[in-house]
């Protein structure tokens, strides 16, 4: 076993054993490949000039037009969470429903949907449904069982409905790695994969999991009309909002409708780049909040955009320098020749990546697979004939299930924090959910114009 | 010592609302820029410019700003070796990568002090040597808070 392969295992290892360890995702991806990467140099199987080459990853990072979006988008988000415009807009539309469990499941998943893509925020959506639509569903004779693992579900599909920051960032990767895979073939102006390939490419999916949510919801809610509760449950939703608050909120919530569905095909159409429509999407969504005007809220959506603006720069950054010292261990090579020699040529190999994406998942969260996954076996892939924007989808369609898969599924951590469901019926509640992305992925897998098509006639 | 900890409260805030400020320059710039090229087919390169330095300060500072605040992503799964990597030896190793990054890119910086590195386009914006400034400050203030181990309990 040479040197470089003795550093590679010690450097995946390292970082695992770092993330398990509770540090922090920024630390562990600094320190550990920095340290390999010492020790290689020590032991002549690192260059150190690459050492230099850290700071200039940064400062691409600091110029990387994709991720402009990546504030936008938050800050929109979080408008949207503090204002309480999108809890407005789902007791809204729970008080349209009848009081029937399969109607008002129907509408929660349809409503969360909409608030999910338009936050882009996981635990934003999820703790608000769990507080507003669990004690709704629960009255309306759903199981909390079905209810948790709705809520947990339908907050999550928000991240693969355009404009979604997974797809941003799934964009940034696959483009970097599509440019490297076309040089290395000696195409050096490669048709370049953007933005608007991936919303586009993503529309599909969606729909055939919010689909097969709402068939499954169909199917084991109770049909009990609850007749003699029907006033009570819409008394109760409709309550807090008089009568004037709720026209108000009518409109608001078909702005934010508007809003929602001119952001991505701006960008889908090629009118805006994804940075522009976002920031109308931010100012759009800011002036709409205008009318419950509160210093409080602006102040602390921005204070929450920049923190978590910084969790997601803070591991793009960190994972850079991983990326770089995995490269100049030869880290690409292996896994070159890794894939290549797994039965089925670029099926086999697409396979094997899907299934450490969906393990990963377990334990590590959606950008850190992103940034670490990606640049390693995306370029791999493609080289070998993977459709990018495919490629792409089946990734996001995967990172599906990692908010849902115990014991770090994100979406069960903020169902958890409000509520006092026990951990292991949390867990029974989302597995008929997580068969059902499974079953989601399969179709894209075998369908692969189910995420190729709409891109190849919209741009 | 109190006296020490007010000021470093206050320093925080000014910080945290400076960051506000280059957050909501950068949204508001970029939303002229949008109104600008699609209502008055008119643009700007300083605009531009300014958009992409926002932009890369808010890169640095947003991380700076998580840090502080503990936002940071962790995994919270109970294994025995945890207490290896929380112990104070550990977060000023883990303090040095940082360090040594600030110092890599101090030469960069440097350079661009001596030819005060502007805007690639003509008729940019100047200062942005200011901008690159950042990384390697960033980067200190990481590792001096690692280093007195400030906010490195898990939530």
């Amino acid at each position: 076993m040479s040197m470089e392969t003795i550093l590679l295992l010690a450097l995946f290892a390292g970082v695992m054993a770092g993330i398990l360890s509770g540090a922090r995702i920024i630390l562990v991806l600094m320190v550990v490949p920095f340290v390999v990467a010492l020790l290689g140099t020590g032991f002549g199987a690192f260059d150190p000039a690459l050492f230099h080459a850290i700071p200039q990853r940064i400062f691409g990072i600091m110029e990387n037009q994709v991720l402009y979006a990546i504030p936008l988008f938050i800050l929109m988000g979080k408008l949207l969470e503090h204002s309480r415009l999108a809890e407005r807009m789902l007791l809204y539309m729970a008080g349209l429903s009848t009081n029937e469990g399969r109607s008002l499941g129907l509408a929660v998943l349809l409503t969360s949907v909409i608030i999910a893509a338009a936050t882009g925020v996981i635990g934003a959506t999820i703790t608000m449904l769990a507080a507003i639509a669990l004690p709704a569903l629960a009255r309306a004779g759903v199981h909390e069982k079905i209810s948790a693992g709705l809520i947990c579900a339908a907050g999550s599909l928000g991240q693969l409905v355009p404009p979604s920051i997974v797809l941003i960032l799934l964009s940034d990767q696959i483009s970097n790695a599509w440019v490297l895979s076309q040089r290395k073939a000696g195409n050096f102006a490669p048709e370049p994969i953007s933005i608007a390939h991936l919303f586009s490419a993503a529309v599909l999916p969606a729909i055939i999991l919010a689909v097969l949510y709402a068939f499954y919801l169909l199917f084991v809610t109770r049909v009990e009309s609850h007749a003699g509760k029907k006033s009570d449950l819409q008394n109760d939703l409709a309550q807090p909002l008089s009568m004037k608050k709720r026209e108000g909120t009518l409109f608001q919530s078909l702005m934010v409708v508007l809003v929602l569905v001119m952001v991505p095909l701006s960008v889908i159409f090629g009118f805006a780049t994804a940075a522009e429509a976002a920031s109308v999407g931010a100012i759009g969504v800011c002036l709409l909040t205008l009318a419950d005007f509160e210093s409080q809220i602006y102040k602390k959506a921005l204070v929450q955009t920049l923190e978590l603006t910084g969790v997601i720069f803070g591991i793009i950054v960190s994972a850079s320098v991983l990326a770089l010292v995995f490269r100049g261990l030869g880290g690409d090579e292996s896994v070159a020749s890794a894939l290549s020699v797994i039965p089925g040529e670029a099926m086999g190999a697409l396979l094997i990546v899907m299934l450490v994406i969906f393990l990963l998942g377990f334990v590590i969260e959606f950008i850190e697979i992103t940034y670490i996954i990606i640049p390693i076996t995306a370029p791999v892939l493609f080289s070998m004939g993977v459709d990018p924007v495919w490629f792409a989808i089946l990734v996001a369609v995967n990172l599906q299930i990692s908010f849902l898969t115990p014991p770090l599924g994100i979406a069960l951590f903020y169902y958890q924090s409000v509520s006092k469901i026990r951990a292991a019926m949390l867990y029974k509640a989302v597995v008929p959910f997580i068969g059902l992305q499974i079953f989601a992925l399969l179709i894209v897998f075998l369908f692969p114009a189910t995420a190729t098509w709409l891109p190849s006639i919209l741009i | 010592m109190s006296v020490t900890f007010a000021s470093l409260k206050q320093a925080r805030k000014l910080f945290v609302a400076v960051c506000v400020l280059i957050l909501c320059g950068f949204v508001v710039s970029v939303f002229s820029g949008s109104v600008l090229r699609y209502w008055f087919d008119a643009g700007s390169v300083k605009l531009e410019d300014f958009i992409g330095y926002s932009f890369a300060a808010l890169v640095l500072l947003s991380v700076l700003i998580a840090f502080m605040a503990n936002a940071h992503v962790r995994v919270n799964i109970d294994f025995s070796f945890k207490r290896l990597f929380h112990s104070r030896v550990a977060r000023i190793l883990a303090a040095f990568p940082f360090a040594a990054i600030a110092y890599l890119a101090s030469r960069s910086v440097g350079f661009s002090w001596t030819i005060l590195e502007g805007s690639n386009e003509l008729n940019g914006l100047g200062g942005y040597f200011l901008v690159k400034t950042l990384l390697p400050i960033t980067f200190v203030l990481i590792a001096v808070l690692l280093c007195i181990g400030r906010n490195d309990k898990a939530k």
